[in-house]
């Protein structure tokens, strides 16, 4: 679901600290029908034109709060709002070159209101469907970044 | 393939699309009804309908891909809702209100000036029971009861009086909270959805809380895809285009359900197609389509407050492709049903890959199914 809206082509540029160029940043969007409290994001991934980053290489902001990936799984009060986008800041001395650059970008967190087993079939459920609903959506799409 | 007849409910007497227009003026007359209740009911085909007090409206997760992606305010979604006549506004808490669950008073203000402006209600508040919130640890129970009353809290701030409880919500959490809800005068309707059903063990368990209890605050909430009679078109052809589904596998498995074909022959047959993982996960779901006897609705009815008009895809004949509205509504109104009824459109999830957000049309086209069903 929404996945033609998931990488988002507004603001996708390199970053500055001073003059040097620290990276870059691409802004994101959760492909669900509700906003999520962010500990419940068990997988995020970013790679642009095949270059992966490493889980500290990458930051991860709503507004002006800031979070590692590791730290996301403890903010279980904080909101990501639906539609919202959210900004991923990748540190990459340098940036990436002006011109076209294919972004691939995957996302998996947890439907937590649906049980994550049924072992007495209580909910009648098929085996594995949390598992099957929690699996990441994955999407990639080509776009210029300028400066 | 050929169109394959649905399946229907087979101990009930069953009138096809056809016959059903046929007892009324025609189709023609009917898409000329005028809007109001007083109106219609002069109209020449209301004395061969029975007298009804259900309403229209929309569950405000039909319009997710608009709002999602900034086509449309909240005030333009219930704006559309309130053009069309829906007045009974269902939101998903966690979908639409900004700094859920503690919005601003300003917010709530503006929530409130909106329902004045546009004349509608706001009826059904959707919660979801984060149970699994926590990455090592689900919610125990007290736990879960607080975090439910942050969504009675919330639901009073905004007005609602019933709450859509999600089917995976656990019994000692809502059956803890009866006296919380109470409080904040909330009736709670538990979801009946499929896979689940009318008379499966979880609605069955529900009933006998609810009995036990003589609680007044909880009771069911159907949603009208356990009616579902025949395989999604809109998601067969998403899967097939997604590289998921290979046509004439579907179109294999489709022509075996229809013909009861045991699902282990199925299963051999589509092996000897070449079936890889995907087709078989299309199977599965084909097989667990088991349409729900509408005419239980009736012993049930005073459990219900709110259903759910589920859809996925509406022709531009006013017709659900896979839900057979026409022997739905009129059970609600033979069991005398007075509540709102919710369009849930779920469709936009197949198409949104090939076309623009469709669900302002899918919408309408559901509520003049609606009127044509006899519904206000």
């Amino acid at each position: 679901m929404f996945e033609k809206y998931m990488i988002m082509t507004q603001e996708f540029k390199n970053v500055k600290e001073r003059t040097d160029v620290i990276g870059f940043q691409v802004k994101v969007r959760l492909p669900y029908y509700r906003g999520i409290w962010l500990s419940t994001i068990h997988h995020l991934e970013l790679k642009v034109d095949d270059e992966n980053f490493s889980r500290g290489r990458v930051t991860f902001s709503i507004g002006s709060r800031h979070f590692t990936l590791d730290e996301l799984e403890n903010a279980t009060n904080v909101r990501w709002f639906f539609g919202d986008p959210a900004t991923l800041t990748v540190s990459k001395p340098g940036g990436l070159s002006t011109g076209m650059h294919t972004v691939y970008y995957s996302i998996g967190w947890r439907h937590s209101y649906v049980p994550e087993s049924d072992p007495k079939n209580i909910y009648g459920f098929p085996p594995g469907v949390a598992a099957m609903l929690d699996a990441p959506t994955t999407t990639i799409k080509r776009m210029t970044l300028v400066a | 393939m050929n169109e394959r007849e649905p399946q229907e409910w087979r101990e009930i007497e069953v009138i096809t699309r056809k016959e059903f227009l046929q007892t009324l003026a025609g189709a023609t007359a009917l898409a000329a009804l005028p809007v109001t209740t007083s109106a219609a009911a002069h109209s020449p085909a209301s004395s061969e309908r029975p007298q009804n007090k259900m309403k229209r409206g929309v569950s405000l997760y039909s319009y997710q891909e608009s709002f999602y992606n900034r086509s449309m305010t909240l005030e333009d979604c219930i704006a559309e809702a309130s053009a069309i006549g829906a007045y009974g506004i269902e939101m998903l808490a966690e979908e639409m209100v900004p700094d859920f669950p503690n919005p601003s008073n300003q917010w709530v203000n503006q929530w409130h000036a909106l329902m004045d402006k546009y004349g509608t209600v706001a009826d059904t508040y959707t919660q979801f029971q984060n149970t699994y919130l926590r990455k090592n640890r689900e919610l125990a129970t007290d736990e879960g009861v607080e975090m439910l009353e942050m969504d009675f809290k919330l639901a009073k701030r905004l007005g609602f009086k019933h709450m859509r409880m999600l089917i995976g919500t656990p019994i000692d959490v809502i059956e803890k909270s009866l006296p919380l809800a109470e409080k904040y005068d909330i009736w709670m309707g538990s979801e009946v959805h499929a896979p689940s059903s009318l008379e499966s063990p979880l609605t069955r368990k529900w009933i006998e809380v609810i009995d036990r209890t003589k609680t007044v605050n909880w009771g069911l909430n159907p949603d009208f895809g356990i009616f579902q009679n025949r395989p999604n078109r809109v998601q067969r052809e998403r899967m097939i285009r997604d590289g998921m589904l290979q046509a004439s596998i579907a179109s294999y498995i489709e022509a075996a359900w229809a013909e009861h074909v045991p699902r282990e022959r199925a299963s051999v047959e589509i092996a000897k197609m070449g079936a890889k993982d995907e087709d078989k996960a299309y199977l599965d779901t084909v097989y667990a389509i088991r349409m729900d006897n509408p005419k239980l609705l009736i012993e049930l009815m005073p459990y219900i407050r709110h259903c759910h008009g589920k859809f996925w895809e509406m022709t531009e004949d006013y017709e659900e492709r896979s839900i057979p509205y026409e022997q739905i509504i009129p059970v609600m109104i033979e069991g005398g049903y007075d509540g709102y009824i919710a369009s849930e459109y779920e469709g936009q999830r197949y198409v949104q890959d090939v076309c623009g957000a469709d669900d302002l049309e899918q919408v309408r086209r559901q509520h003049v199914m609606f009127k044509r069903l006899g519904m206000a």
